[in-house]
């Protein structure tokens, strides 16, 4: 098995296997949900790299166990380390910000621009058309309405509230992945 | 009626969100929740849900004036948060899909406000087109393509030059504009060609593949207006954004003179690559 990066040693990664779990095997396959999990984590946290973070993160609890630090609870220590790196990672953040010389708006956050709505219009068309009716319907009530639209869907769709909601969660992270792709997140390279 | 979740109410979860993100948790209990986010995947579910809700209710100004000040601060000191606040800014502004404003429509009343509805879009649909012909005959035959980046599988790594809501505030002084070239599709003509802003610094050029193409590896000539020039942009690997496979590249808007442009994709690896598909755009530089 291999570990896929090049700045993870191999008895590092050996020792992370031991710690994970007993069958090899096995271990590679705990390996794997852990990392989605940290990954997960950071994409919770709006990280914009999450899946270097999660790297990062158990190449740290890697680098430990080999040191011959005993882990009693990993999970709990393996969280310990992902907040670390969350906490790293934002003041790094806040840095480029206020380098960039446009760290923390004046105003608050209702009075900024708009993001573009052609943005948001293009994801939507990229969505299969069942899921992108789904969400203009979940979406499309306001206060008391909201409720009552959602539960009238769910009944009109055969399935329950909490499966509605989940279907809806799903379809809004890929609008999420694909707005903050559009909007620029990455600079563009002159050559 | 609150609406009740598995474990426990969807307030409480939004508030126990709101003290996590503000910071208002203690050490353990940080610790705690952090530990249940990384390994309980319904308590994970229910606080991603949480925080939409949040963000939903301060978007559509429904939150105490309480919480509202906590979500303003929080939202002044994380701009990961406030990416995502301007998702569910805009969900705010989403209209039901066609098919479910039919059935809103269902009764009388509905179906006579439905009527009243299609009369005023059908008036308001004639002004614009007579005010779009009368400027028509008035300016030059360009179009505007997009203003926006690009599809979320294609990005790269890098850190952002400036943050998105400012590029799309300030005219003039986009970055990048993207174009996407589908299969089979010209887009621009002699007549009606795709405009590209005065300051636009690059384009980067999406490229759709064919549905059956499986290569894994290709290459681009870029053939310029008057076949004047080619270039050729080597070892372009498709990325999958939805159900598409896509190719993209950037190329220095300044370099880019207006014109009738083709696109020729050719798979590559072998000593003779085979032409996969080619794509033609006019582009007319502002």
């Amino acid at each position: 098995m291999k570990t896929g990066r090049r700045d993870l040693d191999k008895a590092s990664f050996e020792a992370l296997l031991g710690a994970l779990h007993a069958d090899r095997n096995e271990a590679g396959a705990v390996y794997e949900r852990l990392r989605q999990r940290v990954v997960r984590f950071f994409t919770l946290h709006g990280i914009s790299f999450p899946d270097d973070l999660a790297d990062q993160a158990i190449d740290r609890l890697a680098r430990r166990l080999k040191e011959g630090e005993v882990v009693r609870n990993l999970p709990a220590y393996l969280a310990g380390i992902a907040r670390l790196i969350l906490r790293e990672e934002r003041s790094k953040a806040q840095r480029q910000e206020e380098n960039l010389g446009r760290a923390v708006p004046a105003q608050a956050p209702s009075s900024q621009p708009e993001p573009a709505w052609d943005t948001i219009e293009h994801c939507l068309q990229l969505l299969p058309p069942g899921s992108r009716d789904l969400i203009q319907q979940y979406y499309s009530a306001a206060g008391r309405g909201r409720s009552e639209n959602r539960s009238r869907m769910s009944k009109e769709l055969g399935i329950s509230l909490n499966a509605l909601r989940n279907r809806a969660l799903r379809i809004r992270r890929e609008l999420q992945k694909c707005a903050e792709g559009q909007s620029g997140e990455q600079p563009p390279q002159d050559d | 009626m609150e609406e009740q979740t598995v474990m426990g109410s969807r307030t409480d979860d939004q508030e126990l969100f709101l003290r996590y993100l503000a910071g208002e948790l203690g050490e353990e209990e940080t610790s705690r929740l952090e530990q249940r986010l990384l390994f309980d995947d319904d308590f994970f579910d229910r606080m991603e849900e949480a925080q939409n809700d949040l963000l939903d209710a301060y978007a559509a100004g429904e939150l105490s004036e309480a919480q509202r000040q906590r979500m303003e601060s929080i939202l002044r000191s994380n701009p990961a948060q406030n990416r995502r606040f301007r998702l569910a800014r805009a969900l705010q502004g989403m209209h039901p899909p066609v098919a479910s404003q039919a059935r809103i429509g269902g009764s009388r009343a509905g179906r006579r406000f439905l009527w009243r509805a299609l009369v005023a879009v059908a008036c308001a649909a004639v002004v614009a087109a007579i005010i779009f012909f009368v400027r028509a005959r008035s300016r030059p035959k360009t179009q505007l393509v997009s203003n926006t980046g690009r599809i979320p599988s294609v990005a790269r790594s890098g850190p952002p030059l400036s943050s998105p809501s400012q590029e799309v505030a300030r005219p003039g002084h986009q970055p990048a504009f993207a174009l996407l070239l589908g299969v089979s599709v010209q887009r621009g003509s002699a007549n009606r060609a795709i405009m590209l802003p005065h300051g636009l610094r690059a384009l980067e050029v999406q490229i759709i593949l064919p549905q059956e193409e499986s290569g894994t590896q290709f290459e681009v000539q870029v053939v310029f207006p008057h076949a004047a020039a080619t270039k050729m942009v080597s070892r372009l690997v498709p990325e999958e954004a939805f159900s598409e496979k896509l190719l993209a590249f950037q190329l220095p808007a300044t370099k880019l003179p207006s014109g009738d442009y083709s696109f020729k994709v050719y798979r590559g690896g072998g000593k003779e690559p085979a032409l996969v598909a080619a794509y033609r755009v006019v582009i007319h530089r502002g």
